[in-house]
Parts: structure tokens; C-alpha cells; sequence
């Protein structure tokens, strides 16, 4: 057991610290412009956990939490980094572990270097946690399929080149009734919605997705018929371990803002950091951090030792999603009135972070993972 | 578990989806042929629990390419699977 960093890994996470400190969207305006897209792209987060021979970095999976990480907690925008993850965890790795062979080669090179931006299309109006019955369905034609169905909350919905979604191909196929597609921007039949006005996460577009007859064809399939379950949930074990690291970086960044502040100002003649229940605090968030660092690398280690991952998954991600809305609003609390000034950034902290208890499956649905894990 | 066969595992595997898995569904609906999917037997959360308890109980991971409709129809093409890729790491 060794859970110390190599001196290249070490090296890495410093490097790309400093070199995404300033990757943020510019404007509040929703959308991944090509600049952003090559800046995503240059700092490697786009292709991380992709093959070489692919265009990508050829990392496994603790290396791209790393990634992550470090240029979340050098500065870079959240929202910025959760499009960069939603891209990579659940569409560009499941077209890479699932796709044709000349459909990989097709898309990789493009989806790494940012020319081709990805949507992931599986949550709909009556479809959040449980997706056993999505409404959207794939009718077999000759050649492929006609998707007809309304996906929600796609993130990177309104600027994504490609779509990975899931649609029902066999009713009664219980497990089996769901088959992943990857699908272009521009097939007829397929109009993307508005960006949705939302409070977290705003450099990241989402919106709707809709079908109507909208074919695709045999070789945009992922996987084969019937495998979207397995498809979607593959892709899962990287989002809630990987993407899940920029809540590392993030706490990594609030606790050292908050650790600066508390040495610097004064209360009733002593420094913030004198007073028992401010340091108790800051112990707690401290604790928060490592616990869930250590339960993410972990899961990564799993994923990397080709072992089945989906407890270490399941508890990384409860953990650190939990502790980053926890360690947010404990970093308002020792700001004080600062807290809700828009120039400090608290604020924007803890609506970046509330919402990680819901994507990727909810907390409540991470507890039923580790309680099937367990036997229960 | 070396000399394991058909008529054993089958036994075994109808047993513990009548009596662990598949808790609240009406035992004799479960037969060695009868249509799991099709009777939301093996849903999502199911599936999982089958998968990990074919892995625990008789070392066989499931590798996606397996992971098909055809494979888990029913109990008896769900224990040739099993025969199947334990003969496959046998002969590793």
C-alpha cells in the first residue's frame, strides 16, 4: 500500500495548477467557444483518459483525476471543468470502449482536440434517478434507427457537436431494454434547445434535446442492442470518480483561502485562528478533504486494476460530493457577512457545489449502490 | 467448486433467485425457462446483484461482450453462461 504521488505525478498536478489558474468562461455567457474549447483541449482535460493512438493523453483513470484536480484547485473555473468531465466520462469513453472500430477513429481524434464538443443525452422530464424506463424510443429501420423523445439537462446540450443517448429498443428487455447511441449535431430530426437559465456551474451549457424521427445509423450504435444499461452505468464508474476530483480541487482551494483569512483577521483581540471553534472547523473541512481524497484514488486504483469499482465508486463519490456542499458552506461561515458578496466568490462556491449531491446519481442512489455492494 | 454440473448449478442459481434475488415476485413463476427479463425479474438493480453474486460465489466476471439479452433470457442460458466463461478461465 503506497499512497504517495510519484515525482511525475507530483510534477503534473503543480503544472497544470499554474497553467489552468486562469481558465475561467469571461463572460456569464453560456457556451463553449473555440477558444475555451482550445484552451480545454491544450491543458489536456478534453482526451485525458484516452489512448495516444487517439489523440488523447493516454492516462488511466487516478492520472486524470489528478488532472482534474490540480487545475481545480490551481483556480480554473468550475463549470468550465465540469463540461470538460461531461464531455470526457460520458460520452468520449463510452464511444471509445463501446464504438466500432472505424466509428472510434472517426470520432476520437476530433472529441480530443476540442473540435467536436459532446452532450451526454440520458435524463428525461420522467427519467432523473430512475432510468429503467426511458421514454424516448429507438424504432429499427433499415440501416440503423428513428429516435423519437425528449432528453433534459443535457450538459453541453446547446453547444455539443455530438450526442451519446439512450433510448428504449425493446420494451419487456428488462436490463436489457436500452440501446446507446452516439448522434451528430446535425442529423434531421434532432433540434437542441435554449441554454437553461441556471444559478451553478454556468460556464457549462445545458438544455434540451429533442427527437423526432431523427435517424441514426447501424454504426453509431454503442455496444450492441440492448446494452445501454451496461454502456451508461461503464461510464459512471468514471464520471463519479474522475469528474468528481474537481470537487477535491475545489475544497483543496476554498480550505486555503479559508486558512489564509483566518490567520489574517482579528476578532475579540485575537486572530480568527485562535478561536477554538474556527480551527474545530477548519479541522472538519480538512478531514472532509482527505477522507474523500482517499476513497476517490482509490476507486481510480480500481478502475486502473481493471477490478469492478462500483463500491470504491459509489462511496467516493457520496463522500466527496457531500463534503464539497459541507466544506462550501462551512468556508460562508468563516467569511461571514463577505460570504454573500458576489466579489469574494463564496457564494459561487456553494452553487457550484449543491448540485454535485444530484448529478451522477444522487446521494440516496450512491447509499443503494454500496448497500447492494454490501449484500444487503 | 471444479466439478460443477448443469443440473447443479441450475438448481443452485433457481434457488437463489427465487430466494434471495427475487424476493416479493411469486416463486413458481420462476421456473429454469422462464422469462426473467420479460418478467422484470432482472432489471437494473437485480442484474447488478446476480452479476456480483456469479462472481463471488463461482469466480466469473461477466465481460460486457457477454452482457446480451440472449445470455439472460433465462436461468438455463444464464447457467450455460456461466459454464461457458468458467470453462474459458479454465483452460487460461
Amino acid at each position: 500500500m503506497d499512497f504517495s504521488l510519484s515525482a511525475e505525478q507530483r510534477e503534473r498536478y503543480a503544472h497544470i495548477g499554474t497553467a489552468a489558474r486562469h481558465l475561467s468562461s469571461g463572460s456569464s455567457a453560456a457556451g463553449l467557444p473555440g477558444d475555451i474549447r482550445k484552451q480545454l483541449a491544450g491543458l489536456g482535460l478534453l482526451g485525458a483518459a484516452v489512448p495516444r493512438e487517439h489523440g488523447g493523453a493516454g492516462f488511466g483513470a487516478l492520472d486524470t483525476a489528478l488532472l482534474y484536480e490540480g487545475a481545480s484547485a490551481g483556480g480554473a473555473d468550475t463549470g468550465l471543468l465540469f463540461a470538460a468531465g461531461a464531455h470526457l466520462f460520458a460520452c468520449v469513453r463510452p464511444v471509445l470502449e463501446f464504438a466500432l472500430p472505424r466509428t472510434r477513429e472517426a470520432l476520437l481524434p476530433g472529441l480530443c482536440s476540442g473540435e467536436l464538443m459532446a452532450g451526454n443525452a440520458m435524463t428525461e422530464p420522467d427519467a432523473g434517478s430512475d432510468i429503467s424506463r426511458l421514454a424516448t424510443r429507438a424504432t429499427r429501420v433499415d440501416g440503423g434507427y428513428l429516435l423519437d423523445g425528449v432528453k433534459s439537462f443535457v450538459s453541453n446540450g446547446p453547444a455539443a457537436d455530438l450526442y451519446v443517448t439512450y433510448a428504449t429498443t425493446d420494451p419487456h428487455g428488462g436490463y436489457f431494454s436500452s440501446t446507446a447511441f452516439a448522434v451528430d449535431r446535425m442529423s434531421p430530426g434532432l433540434v437542441v434547445g435554449d441554454p437553461l437559465e441556471k444559478t451553478s456551474l454556468t460556464a457549462c451549457p445545458a438544455g434540451e434535446v429533442r427527437f423526432t424521427r431523427c435517424f441514426v445509423p447501424d454504426d453509431r450504435v454503442l455496444g450492441s442492442p440492448g446494452q445501454g444499461q451496461l454502456v451508461f452505468q461503464t461510464s459512471m464508474q468514471w464520471e463519479r470518480s474522475c469528474l468528481f476530483a474537481i470537487y477535491l480541487g475545489q475544497q483543496e482551494r476554498l480550505i486555503r483561502r479559508c486558512v489564509r483569512h483566518v490567520r489574517e483577521r482579528r476578532q475579540f483581540g485575537k486572530r480568527l485562528a485562535d478561536l477554538q471553534p474556527v480551527a474545530d472547523r477548519l479541522a472538519d473541512m480538512k478531514l472532509r478533504l482527505e477522507s474523500g481524497r482517499l476513497l476517490l484514488y482509490r476507486a481510480c486504483a480500481e478502475i486502473d486494476d481493471g477490478q469492478d469499482p462500483s463500491l470504491w465508486v459509489a462511496m467516493a463519490k457520496l463522500a466527496v460530493s457531500e463534503a464539497a456542499v459541507a466544506t462550501a458552506l462551512d468556508a460562508g461561515r468563516i467569511f461571514g457577512g463577505r460570504a454573500v458578496l458576489t466579489e469574494y466568490g463564496i457564494e459561487e462556491e456553494v452553487r457550484d457545489a449543491v448540485p454535485a449531491t444530484t448529478f451522477s446519481g444522487t446521494s440516496d442512489i450512491q447509499r443503494r449502490l454500496i448497500a447492494r455492494e454490501m449484500g444487503l | 467448486m471444479t466439478d460443477l454440473d448443469r443440473t447443479a448449478l441450475l438448481d443452485q442459481l433457481l434457488r437463489y433467485v427465487r430466494e434471495d434475488l427475487a424476493t416479493g415476485v411469486p416463486s413458481d413463476l420462476i421456473t429454469a425457462g422462464s422469462p426473467l427479463l420479460e418478467l422484470g425479474v432482472l432489471d437494473s438493480v437485480r442484474t447488478a446483484r446476480l452479476l456480483a453474486h456469479i462472481r463471488t460465489t463461482y469466480g466469473v466476471r461477466v465481460p460486457p461482450v457477454h452482457m446480451t439479452g440472449e445470455h439472460f433470457r433465462t436461468l438455463e442460458t444464464i447457467t450455460d453462461l456461466v459454464l461457458l466463461l468458467r470453462s474459458q478461465t479454465a483452460s487460461l
